[in-house]
């Protein structure tokens, strides 16, 4: 089974293979041998190709985190068939909380027509007041959120219309 | 005046404060509680305290927030004193008003001080008055028609100020007159939200400035002393993320009259308890008083390794009653130290804040190593407290010896589930001008591509095999065919 394993934003198509000695990582046209043995209390023992380190390794669903040569590195694991699933949703795009925090201010409501730069609305995070702007020109489809309200980091804030087309 | 000891302390805090608190109050044998909101998950302090309290609140942080509510879960746990840690309600005069009057100590100065000091624009004019340095200003209250015309005639550049503020809300850089209004407009909002006030003033803003603070003490027998600088010039966001002491700027000359300034200025306000008075010290070796906090400070510790001071062991004796019992000549200085604040946040994203479950947890440690945790392994890290997690603390014969060992006490620090500042605060004491000590408060700015980490060489080869192999649907898939047509997989399809 292939996985796109996603390190710093760039994504790998990965997939592991059996080999008479363990296992071999094929990495796009690249491949090299690799084993992964615990030592217990979150520590593992890792090797891939010649190198060796002992790492801390933890994991929820598809998301990894890798402690190695005392820096931590998260890994998102993504299954091509999921990835498929997510692209086919619609064409209208949104705007998504760059932090966690909450909701000060609400500037505009459905079918507000608003331009590149213009402010949707403010939120904080603890000490940082945020201004969250349009990205484009475009008609406010749906606001999802309301002053007061506590959103996760990359909660959808505002969505816009989709754009129409253009008819002959 | 004879002591009266404390036998039942309030931690009225949260987060690594309190825990740290706590430990003080547990070697003096003293009986220990913490307050929590019912919202908030898991926690290291409650763990350490022998009750646990709840307050209520609308918010986590409006009831911490909550002087009545404060009094009323410390009276009903027969608290004798109430430590307030720093930030929520440490510098509050009321809660040390309704503390007295429901016959409950305040581990902290008396609330006449809490008020001069907590108004920036009556504690500028107490130092003034007194003869110590403060940095050319306008004041909104003297005039408020004039305020603009008179904050550009202060000379560019000039900080906007809440008069109420602290720890950096609601303060505003103005480099260019024509974003004086706006820039005002949002501070006093700002203001107003943090602290229910929106006047202001500007003060003649420093380039490239140091931010070097003193410890000072006083006891309720009339002593004040000082316990030497912090000097806490590497910031984001006008917050410390790294102190250290002694500072690497200053001579013997200046350490003694900066350190005598502080200790001058602790007298003359009659002070009592911990507490830090902040300056601003230029290129030129010119320092202006800055404010003075009236409790204990975030970066404490690292005057405790170079002291030899429990500085909480120090609150809570002058909070019973007792005599410092010794001289300024008595408190020395030993080696250097320095403190790295672990925060939730990814600094190459403008250090918004993260959530998020710490998965696994593994805390430094080494000789000259201290780590003060507020956190836990599985701890959940929402968006209601500041992100700081924990503090690593490090302590060197000299300067060279503690970047060496806090470099290493970073590297050994793991947070895995939570994206937190650890690398990009390694990368800082890797810097050459941090190294020679040659930093403003405007270096982490100055020098964000150098501190971004973005030629940092990648192990690829290991995650990607550590991502791979710890998959189970991956290794499944790998094992389940027999090794002869597995082998083939590569090119198989």
């Amino acid at each position: 089974m292939k996985k796109t394993l996603v390190i710093d934003g760039a994504p790998q198509n990965c997939a592991l293979t059996r080999t008479p000695g363990g296992m071999r990582l094929l990495v796009g046209e690249r491949s090299f041998d690799c084993a992964l043995e615990t030592l217990g209390d979150g520590r593992y023992r890792l090797r891939a190709g010649d190198v060796r380190r002992d790492v801390l390794l933890a994991q929820q669903g598809d998301q990894l985190w890798v402690h190695v040569d005392g820096r931590t590195h998260a890994i998102q694991r993504i299954n091509p068939l999921d990835a498929l699933a997510a692209g086919g949703r619609g064409g209208a795009d949104s705007t998504l909380a760059p932090m966690p925090g909450t909701i000060l201010t609400v500037q505009v409501k459905p079918g507000d027509a608003v331009k590149s730069g213009q402010i949707l609305l403010t939120m904080e995070s603890m000490k940082l007041e945020v201004t969250i702007t349009a990205p484009h020109d475009g008609e406010i489809a749906e606001v999802l959120c309301a002053p007061g309200q506590s959103v996760p980091v990359k909660a959808t804030l505002v969505r816009f219309a989709a754009k129409a087309e253009a008819t002959p | 005046m004879t002591p009266q000891p404390i036998r039942r302390l309030l931690v009225a805090n949260r987060g690594e404060i309190a825990a740290r608190i706590l430990r003080t109050a547990r070697a003096r044998g003293i009986t220990t509680a913490i307050v929590r909101h019912p919202d908030e998950e898991g926690g290291l302090a409650p763990r350490l305290a022998d009750d646990c309290l709840t307050i209520n609140g609308p918010t986590p942080v409006a009831a911490y927030l909550d002087v009545a509510e404060i009094v009323r879960v410390a009276r009903e746990w027969g608290a004798d004193a109430v430590h307030p840690g720093y930030g929520f309600l440490s510098e509050n005069a009321r809660l040390a008003r309704a503390l007295a009057e429901a016959g409950i100590r305040f581990v902290g100065p008396t609330p006449e001080v809490i008020e001069l000091m907590g108004d920036k624009i009556r504690a500028r004019n107490f130092v003034v008055e007194r003869g110590f340095p403060v940095a050319p200003s306008a004041i909104e209250a003297d005039d408020p028609a004039t305020f603009a015309q008179r904050a550009l005639a202060v000379g560019l550049p000039i900080l906007i100020k809440p008069a109420a503020g602290g720890g950096g809300k609601g303060m505003r850089i103005v480099r260019d007159a024509s974003v004086l209004e706006a820039e005002l407009a949002t501070a006093r909002r700002e203001g107003e939200r943090y602290f229910g006030d929106g006047r202001l003033f500007v003060e003649r803003y420093v380039e490239r400035p140091r931010h070097i603070e003193v410890q000072v003490f006083g006891d309720s027998h009339g002593k004040v002393v000082h316990f030497g600088e912090r000097e806490c010039s590497v910031q984001r966001r006008f917050q410390k993320i790294i102190e250290e002491t002694p500072s690497p700027v200053l001579t013997p000359e200046k350490r003694g009259a900066i350190c005598e300034a502080a200790a001058g200025i602790a007298r003359a306000a009659a002070y009592v308890g911990a507490g830090t008075v902040e300056f601003i010290y230029g290129a030129g070796g010119e320092f202006y008083f800055l404010e003075m906090n009236t409790r204990l400070q975030v970066e404490h510790p690292v005057t405790e390794m170079v002291t030899g001071f429990d500085l909480v062991a120090e609150q809570l004796r002058v909070c019973e009653g007792e005599a410092l019992g010794y001289e300024q000549s008595e408190i020395t200085a030993q080696g250097h130290s320095i403190e790295l604040r672990i925060c939730a946040e990814d600094p190459s994203q403008g250090f918004v804040p993260a959530t998020g479950t710490i998965h696994l947890l593994r805390e430094a440690s080494g000789p000259g190593v201290r780590v003060d945790s507020g956190v836990h392994e599985g701890q959940r890290v929402g968006s209601d407290f500041d992100p700081l997690l924990s503090k690593v603390i490090v302590h060197g014969r000299d300067r060279r010896e503690a970047i060496a060992r806090a470099r290493q006490a970073l590297r050994d620090t793991a947070l895995l589930g939570i994206t937190t500042n650890t690398a990009y605060l390694d990368r800082v004491l890797a810097h050459p001008l941090f190294a020679a000590g040659d930093y403003s408060t405007a270096f982490l700015d100055e020098q964000a591509a150098a501190l971004s980490g973005k030629d940092e060489p990648l192990p690829l080869d290991l995650l990607l095999a550590a991502a791979a192999l710890s998959d189970r649907q991956m290794v499944d898939a790998a094992t389940s065919v027999p090794a002869i047509y597995a082998a083939m997989g590569a090119w198989r399809n």
